[in-house]
């Protein structure tokens, strides 16, 4: 019983020490130098190392600001243009053609643009993010309106609702259930663009941590900085798996990859 | 306009033009006059336009030429049941049915209490707090039409409401919706494929013929009211069922 209900925790909890001890002895038995590969016990160290010089916060801060401000305006953007291009055939006809285009490209690609126009700040990354965010959220929008039937539509008209009575109690709905559908892949994009912004300049962030340790030959900060991000990585899904779960209680959801 | 007719149709005509075909008369010199608290059927073959009328008479869709006046003029209050049931998939069985009277500000408690009979009758009062995807088809379409009787309207609409459903069923929500009907003193304008449905329900058979849609005839249901196994089981209902297959041919 004990054992079916927390099998999914259980499991990985035994497999995680076997996982370390392997490790620790391959680094021991065949000498591996520790700038290639140091052994789990060292790289812990040097991650406490970190936590306790304090610099770290600081950088894992600027990484997340990057991250949910992207993400929150991203969406916000996203969400209004797909609205109204979703509603105005002009406005369509006029953007569609560019949404394509910038669309086929990788928008990582901007990032060093972005960076000599707003220097190595929060900015740059953050604009980044918001593009990297917004794309989706508008298509994803656009399609979320078109999919409503045309009967809900003539269901409020039969009932003579106002315009704005349509757009808070059936279009905000509908896209409200599109976007929480939408925000882990979001999610997980505005990661990708904050830190990829972050590799190529910034002062600060987990993805400047990367750069560092890159250029200084300093494995235990590269491998470090990648535990950090799968760490936040984790946890950003895990809470906008538990929104989705919560609001979306009306849907029967796919079964989660992880929890 | 008002009339002393529940609604009342005049010369009405519709024509979808298209850049490819030859224009489609969906409907031609379609005249009708629907007494108040009358069940009307409309029967005919697919594609003879019976939705496109009743979407005319729901002000759905425009006429191309003709006149629809409602007893209660312009802003005649109507509910329309659709052929799928197009509830609300976030709200629960109550939810949708009292959004109409959300919509509208009608929250009173009058209201609300009505809409709880209008539940019962319709054998929903344990199924309140349910959510449309734990309910069957026909369950949904109880739901859709408890909340198309809602807000009151005068004037009901059904687009082959138990189309989707099996026999048994529909023979059975048949039977909840006439009860309701006679408790309630609506008009119903009902749209069907079915004849055996046609004749149990209505105290007229309004019969078209297609291409164009037309009034072949208008056939009148003399059978006692209230109807239930006993009409089916009269010799009369089948004759006005061979009767009404003869014309649709
Ligand atoms: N939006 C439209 N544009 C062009 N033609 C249409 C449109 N809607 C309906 N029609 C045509 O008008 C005719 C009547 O259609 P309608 O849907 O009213 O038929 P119906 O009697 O309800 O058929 P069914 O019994 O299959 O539901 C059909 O020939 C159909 O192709
Ligand atoms: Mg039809």
């Amino acid at each position: 019983m004990f054992y079916h209900k927390y099998r999914k925790i259980i499991l990985p909890a035994a497999f995680l020490p076997a996982f370390l001890i392997v490790w620790e002895l391959y680094v021991r038995v065949f000498h591996v130098p520790n700038y290639l590969l140091p052994g789990p016990a060292e790289l812990f160290w040097s991650m406490i190392r970190l936590f306790t010089g304090g610099e770290v916060m600081k950088h894992i801060a600027v990484t997340m600001e990057e991250i949910l401000v992207g993400t929150a305006i991203g969406i916000a953007i996203g969400l209004a243009l797909g609205y109204l291009m979703a509603k105005l055939k002009l406005i369509e006809r006029l953007v569609m053609p560019f949404v394509i285009i910038v669309q086929t490209a990788p928008k990582i690609s901007l990032a060093p643009l972005f960076i000599l126009w707003m220097g190595l700040g929060i900015e740059s990354k953050a604009a980044l993010v918001i593009l990297v965010v917004s794309f989706p959220i508008m298509i994803n929008e656009v399609a979320a309106i078109r999919s409503i039937e045309g009967n809900v539509y003539n269901l409020m008209k039969i009932l003579k609702a106002r315009r704005w009575q349509v757009f808070t109690k059936i279009e905000i709905p509908y896209s409200i259930e599109m976007l929480l559908s939408g925000i882990k892949l979001a999610l997980t994009q505005a990661m990708t663009g904050a830190v990829i912004g972050e590799m190529i300049g910034a002062k600060a962030g987990l993805g400047y941590l990367l750069t560092l340790g890159s250029e200084t030959y300093d494995i235990k900060m590269i491998l470090n900085a990648v535990i950090l991000l799968s760490v936040i990585g984790l946890g950003l899904y895990l809470i906008s798996e538990f929104v989705e779960r919560k609001a979306l209680y009306w849907k029967v959801l796919d079964k989660s990859v992880i929890g | 306009m008002s009339s002393e007719y529940s609604v009342e149709l005049k010369g009405l005509n519709k024509i979808y033009s298209n850049l490819l075909k030859e224009d489609t008369v969906a409907l031609k010199d379609i005249n009708l006059q629907i007494k108040p608290g009358e069940f009307i059927s409309i029967i005919g073959p697919s594609g003879c336009g019976k939705s496109t009328l009743l979407r005319i008479i729901g002000n759905l869709d425009k006429p191309t030429s003709g006149t629809i006046s409602y007893r209660d003029g312009a802003d005649q209050q109507m509910g329309f049941v659709f052929q799928d049931s197009v509830l609300l998939p976030w709200k629960n069985v109550k939810q949708n049915a009292e959004f109409p009277l959300v919509i509208q500000k009608k929250q009173t408690k009058e209201n609300e209490e009505k809409l709880d009979e209008l539940l019962e009758l319709a054998g929903l009062s344990e199924f309140k707090t349910a959510l449309p995807r734990e309910l069957s088809g026909g369950m949904k379409q109880r739901v859709s039409i408890v909340r198309a009787l809602s807000y009151d309207a005068p004037l009901l609409l059904m687009d082959e409401p138990f189309g989707a459903l099996d026999a048994l069923t529909r023979d059975h929500l048949n039977e909840e919706l006439l009860k309701i009907w006679q408790k309630t003193k609506k008009t119903v304008i009902f749209v069907t494929h079915s004849i055996e449905e046609a004749t149990f329900l209505s105290d007229r058979v309004i019969v078209m013929s297609a291409r164009p849609g037309q009034i072949k005839e208008v056939v009148t249901i003399d059978l006692a009211r209230p109807r239930g196994d006993v009409t089916r089981n009269d010799p009369r209902f089948a004759e006005y069922n061979k009767y009404l297959r003869g014309i649709i041919g």
